[in-house]
């Protein structure tokens, strides 16, 4: 019996140890098995421009429920995306999908793994549990912020096509703050007439989206990191300026005023967020609105820090 | 007690501090504790190593002070095997209950964020503009007396750069439609904005409810 109990007392922390490392190799090779969250988004991302499909949405905030009908497929004019309104006020709009500049598949990959990089500085990708939705096998990948300037996301990929079937953006405290969710969607093979795209791109040279398109009195000089200005337009009376980090979009709405006609405000709705106030340049008093898809607090700091760039023909 | 029962005292003890002993152990372990002296100081330092090694498996104190001291008060042999055959089994334990931790946030992190989706929406603690809920409007002068202040120039580089000075404003009497239309204004455009940096008409979905 003695025997038998030392024997017991020397090898039980080898037997522990091994019983407990069984469980330990399960959960990691399960960790090993999920996707990675990183692939997993960029598939997502190309799906969105290689793939025709078309489905019912709906999208939540604030509780308050609105549908869509969404497609994206070649027309006539080109690679074109939908949204028609299912609810509320009959409307619907399009938008051409460019991809101006990439001649293939690959380079249209490497520049989505370029940009996922960049993503990365800002975001952290982790894969998350697989799912149903609308109908279809999906796989979440969460994407939670560095920092508490912005918002995360979270996304369910379609394993089979990569198309995003929900998006729903969550705020620091991980309360939903909207979500988007396909209810049922149809796909078609994934196609992209790469020459097709070149030609319209030669008959709309000038509708090229993500470039600036003149110069500005105006500029920021503190934005989150990540953002950079994706566009600018600047008329007598109005500029606005349009950052993006590739996931949240924020806008700056600069407008001469002859009076100041309503008090400054401030709102949001959903993960939008909006801040009106009134700013005085030269004598001269401006409107400026901050709109985006970011915290209140983060749109009042990028608003303290709008700046104005003297020379003799600005303003 | 005798030196040849001695390592069997040392383990059974130990298996009592730990408390993997069975009755019948336990009575044995007893009845030898009685006839040693130095039964209670050894409960006493195998409690504190015990302890030690619980807190560092939880809470990363720093047992090798302990340990060290206890090691040199002890005679090598036995009490030495079990110190040293102890530490790679808490070091399985630190690492096992780091897992847990692992496995357990990542259940609970799924509970706090997929529940709200798979139940009803979740409403966000945000004032709510939509097309209903109402405005906040801060106060501040009343027109035309304005008063300015500075809230800019710091980290700024650009020498031409002027100063914006932010005007605090109160309109006490102001057409709230109009009001209502420059902010949907404001939402639809960033909304066609936010579709063009995508690349996704997605966003398109946020546009006012009210008719264009």
């Amino acid at each position: 019996m003695v025997i038998n109990s030392v024997w017991r007392r020397k090898f039980s922390p080898i037997l522990a140890f091994l019983l407990g490392a069984e469980p330990l190799l399960v959960w990691a090779q399960a960790v090993d098995h999920r996707p990675d969250p990183r692939q997993l988004f960029e598939k997502m991302r190309l799906a969105s421009f290689l793939y025709s499909y078309e489905g019912a949405m709906t999208y939540e905030h604030d509780g308050q429920l609105s549908s869509f009908h969404m497609s994206s497929g070649e027309t006539d004019g080109g690679w074109v995306q939908g949204i028609r309104f299912l609810s509320g006020p009959e409307r619907q709009f399009a938008q051409p999908i460019n991809l101006c500049g990439f001649d293939n598949v690959g380079q249209l990959r490497s520049r989505i793994t370029e940009d996922t990089d960049d993503l990365a500085l800002s975001y952290n990708f982790q894969s998350r549990s697989e799912f149903r939705i609308a109908g279809r096998q999906a796989q979440e990948v969460l994407v939670t912020p560095a920092d508490g300037s912005r918002y995360g996301y979270n996304f369910a990929v379609d394993m089979e096509t990569g198309l995003m079937l929900h998006a729903v953006t969550l705020d620091p405290q991980r309360n939903i703050l909207e979500r988007f969710q396909f209810i049922s969607i149809e796909s078609g093979p994934a196609t992209r007439n790469f020459q097709s795209v070149q030609a319209q791109c030669v008959e709309a040279s000038d509708a090229v989206s993500g470039v600036e398109t003149g110069e500005v009195p105006w500029e920021l000089a503190w934005v989150p990191s990540g953002f950079k200005r994706v566009k600018i337009e600047h008329e007598s009376m109005r500029t606005q300026l349009v950052y993006s980090d590739g996931l949240a979009t924020f806008s700056v709405f600069i407008e001469l005023l002859d009076e100041v006609r309503f008090p400054p405000a401030t709102t949001s709705f959903g993960a939008t967020s909006l801040m009106l106030n009134y700013y005085l340049v030269r004598g001269d008093t401006f409107a400026v609105t901050v709109v985006g898809e970011l915290p209140l607090t983060t749109l009042q700091s990028i608003a303290a820090q709008l700046h104005y760039l003297e020379s003799d023909d600005a303003g | 007690m005798t030196e040849k029962s001695q390592p069997d005292l040392h383990e059974q003890l130990s298996a009592l501090v730990d408390g993997e002993t069975t009755d019948w152990e336990l009575r044995k372990v007893l009845q030898q504790a009685t006839a040693d002296p130095l039964f209670n100081q050894r409960w006493h330092a195998y409690q504190r190593i015990s302890s030690a090694l619980r807190h560092d498996a939880t809470g990363g104190v720093d047992i090798s002070q302990a340990v060290s001291a206890l090691l040199a008060g002890e005679k090598a042999g036995v009490a030495g095997w079990l110190i040293t055959a102890r530490k790679p089994l808490a070091q399985t334990a630190i690492a096992a209950s780091v897992a847990t931790f692992a496995v357990v946030g990542v259940q609970q992190y799924q509970l706090a964020t997929l529940a709200p989706v798979e139940a009803d929406f979740e409403v966000a603690a945000t004032p709510n503009y939509g097309m209903t809920a109402p405005l906040q409007l801060p106060e501040g002068f009343s027109l035309p007396n304005i008063t300015t202040q500075n809230v800019s120039s710091t980290n700024f580089t650009t020498p031409a750069a002027t100063p914006v000075q932010m005007l605090s404003v109160q309109v006490p009497v102001f057409d709230r439609d109009e009001l209502k239309a420059h902010l949907e204004s404001s939402l639809n455009n960033h909304s066609f904005n936010a579709a063009e940096a995508s690349q996704l008409i997605i966003p398109r979905a946020r546009t006012s409810q009210s008719p264009e």
